[in-house]
């Protein structure tokens, strides 16, 4: 044990995390021929909302900006893709660069009065948007089926993939959902990364550095949208179907456990919480049907209670058992005393030059 | 003239128990810093106690305030056993704790009485009060009457108890008050109390007219939400008055803008408090947040 853990190099340690994504994508393309067809959809389910969790945690772990409203989102980017594909008879994708356009736009349109609430007064304007969307829903029958909501057909490539069905909307997810995590990072990292992270964490200092705060707000709110947008429309895809009680309240605040229970300010945290948010709940259905709430519940609570910071703390806690970044450059690979562990994560040395 | 007015009181009953939620939660703000989303299930839970309890042949009245007692004993309990092990933590992960609480809840309520509705029984006199050509009815000024005291109440309590005094330092500087020797974790406990003794007594108030059932609190909770956020989280007067207000504003607009019907009110509602808030970021009554920088 005692050549544990390993140091390696930061530059070291970059290869080998992009190993570990490569790996990570990997088993994702090879898991429909390990699957069976409804684990498969399960799978397509969960990456496709992985895809809000990762735009919510944008907007909440990133930037600081609490929404309880995400599910309106979802709902504005699965009811347009479904009512494009069968009113207008769009195919799918063209309708999704509509609905990166039209869900994008409301996010923005979001930002502007986000600008003036801080805290539970954004929450709760947000909320305001969740708890509105089933009743506009019902309201606005012709458009959107009502109670019944949109049944959408499937199409003839779809039917008539080499692939088969299940397969061919498992990969387009998994493409979309590595587009979004690629997406994601790239924002967070680099000179824009910097600018959210001040933002974050003080807007004046944000302010006297010349950052435009309000513009980052605003974009932040913007991507949010578009990808919790994206999400409904890939749901829509894996589902063939949308109705107004699939996007109730609830999905707003499950949205938001998947982002803490993941790992506030985390690609890969939104990816762990949309597993749990979407298979706890069967899980503790399949233990007992009459208390399900109950072990779901209890379940939140020990997680929130064992891993403070997420699955995705837990994940690096037992990492840096293995394998400890050593910033080569500063000290030597020291033989007695353990050196200061360096994060891997790209906004981390960013920080530290604002900070000092 | 007289239907206006009559919408505008039962307006008010409505509005008195949202405001006696939006209460518990300011309560809980003020003591924890954080929104509690079980704030509603755990009123239900209490109403379907002091309803077990009168079912047992207890009398209503004796009912409810063994309901609200040991709802304050669970709600000191669940700080001290649930919450306080979070402490430390951001407040997100802490609202998340509380969506937990909201699911443990409402699915043991659904597994020990069931989802079906149950009738409450009215603890207040079912008779019609007349002014005139004015009719309110009794019930509606009873629930008013009952938040109201409930709400002077606290208010002594905060404002001129040393209690009170203890409660507003523990939130304001927990450190400071810790070394003049405030029992912090007490007084966190006390807030939690408080706010489950508060929704006990909501619940026992709306429980007549919503029928009793594990869902029941969840849209009263919405509206208390937006009632304390329009009044400002930290102001408890703001919270009873933002709560009655939304009340009427919701009746007056069921009744005068068919456009809006009974669909959609929580909706126009919430919208009407979105436009207060561009005006006003922190609520009708609450105070500005002012940071160091």
């Amino acid at each position: 044990m005692s050549a544990l853990p390993l140091r390696v190099s930061p530059a070291r340690a970059r290869v080998l995390q992009r190993f570990a994504v490569a790996a990570v994508i990997l088993v994702g393309l090879a898991l429909p021929f390990m699957l069976t067809k409804f684990t498969l959809f399960q799978a397509s389910l969960i990456l496709a909302l992985a895809i809000g969790i990762l735009g919510l945690n944008l907007l909440v772990g990133y930037g600081g900006q609490v929404s309880l409203g995400h599910g309106f989102f979802i709902a504005l980017g699965g009811y347009t893709s479904a009512i494009l594909m069968t009113t207008a008879g769009w195919d799918f994708f063209p309708s999704l660069i509509a609905v990166a356009v039209i869900s994008g736009g409301a996010g923005l349109l979001l930002g502007f009065p986000a600008l003036r609430l801080r805290g539970l007064y954004l929450a709760l304007a947000t909320l305001a948007l969740a708890v509105s969307t089933v009743p506009v829903l019902r309201r606005f029958e012709e458009l959107t089926g009502g109670v019944q909501g949109i049944r959408v057909p499937r199409a003839a490539w779809l039917t008539e993939s080499p692939l088969g069905r299940d397969a061919t909307i498992y990969y387009i997810v998994l493409i979309a959902a590595i587009l979004a995590a690629w997406f994601v990072s790239r924002v967070v990292s680099g000179y824009s990364g910097l600018a959210i992270a001040t933002v974050k964490s003080n807007e004046i200092v944000a302010r006297s550095q010349g950052i435009n705060t309000a513009r980052w707000k605003t974009v932040l709110f913007a991507f949010s949208g578009m990808l919790a947008g994206l999400s409904g429309a890939f749901t829509v895809l894996t589902v063939g179907f949308i109705a107004p009680e699939s996007v109730g309240v609830m999905l707003s605040i499950y949205l938001l456990a998947g982002v803490v229970i993941g790992g506030l300010g985390s690609v890969s945290g939104a990816f762990i919480g949309a597993i749990v948010v979407h298979l706890l709940p069967q899980l503790a259905a399949d233990v007992s049907p009459g208390l399900s709430g109950t072990i779901f519940g209890a379940a939140i609570l020990l997680i929130m209670f064992l891993m403070p910071g997420g699955f995705v703390e837990l994940v690096k806690r037992l990492f840096r058992r293995v394998l400890v970044v050593d910033a080569g450059r500063t000290r030597p690979p020291s033989t007695d005393g353990p050196a200061t562990p360096v994060e891997t994560q790209t906004v981390e040395p960013g920080t530290e030059k604002v900070a000092g | 003239m007289n239907q206006l007015l009559e919408q505008i009181a039962s307006g008010i009953g409505t509005g008195a128990i949202y405001a006696s939620v939006a209460l518990a939660l300011v309560l809980v703000f003020r003591s924890t810093g954080i929104i509690n989303l079980a704030q509603g299930e755990m009123a239900m839970f209490s109403t379907f106690i002091a309803w077990q309890l009168n079912q047992v042949g207890i009398p209503i009245w004796g009912a409810i305030a063994i309901a609200i007692v040991l709802s304050m004993a669970g709600g000191a309990a669940l700080e001290r056993l649930v919450i306080r092990p979070f402490r430390n933590r951001d407040e997100l992960s802490i609202v998340i704790v509380t969506l937990g609480l909201f699911l443990v809840f409402n699915s043991v309520a659904g597994a020990i009485w069931g989802y079906t509705i149950h009738s409450f029984p009215n603890p207040l006199p079912g008779g019609v009060l007349e002014i005139g050509s004015f009719r309110v009815t009794l019930a509606t000024v009873g629930t008013l009457l009952i938040v109201l005291a409930a709400t002077v109440l606290l208010f002594v309590l905060f404002q001129r108890t040393k209690i009170g005094l203890a409660m507003r330092a523990a939130v304001d500087n927990p450190l400071s008050s810790k070394l003049v020797g405030i029992p912090t974790g007490l007084v966190l406990s006390l807030g939690w109390a408080l706010a489950a003794g508060m929704g006990a007594l909501s619940g026992v108030l709306v429980a007549p007219q919503l029928f009793l059932e594990p869902n029941m609190m969840f849209g009263v909770l919405i509206y208390s939400f937006a009632a304390a956020t329009l009044g400002g989280w930290d102001s408890p007067l703001g919270a009873v008055i933002a709560g009655v207000l939304l009340g009427v504003c919701q009746n007056l607009a069921a009744t005068y803008i068919p456009a809006i019907g009974s669909d959609l009110t929580i909706a126009f509602a919430l919208g009407l408090i979105l436009l207060v808030l561009l005006v006003r970021p922190t609520g009708l009554f609450g105070s500005k947040e002012v940071t160091r920088v």
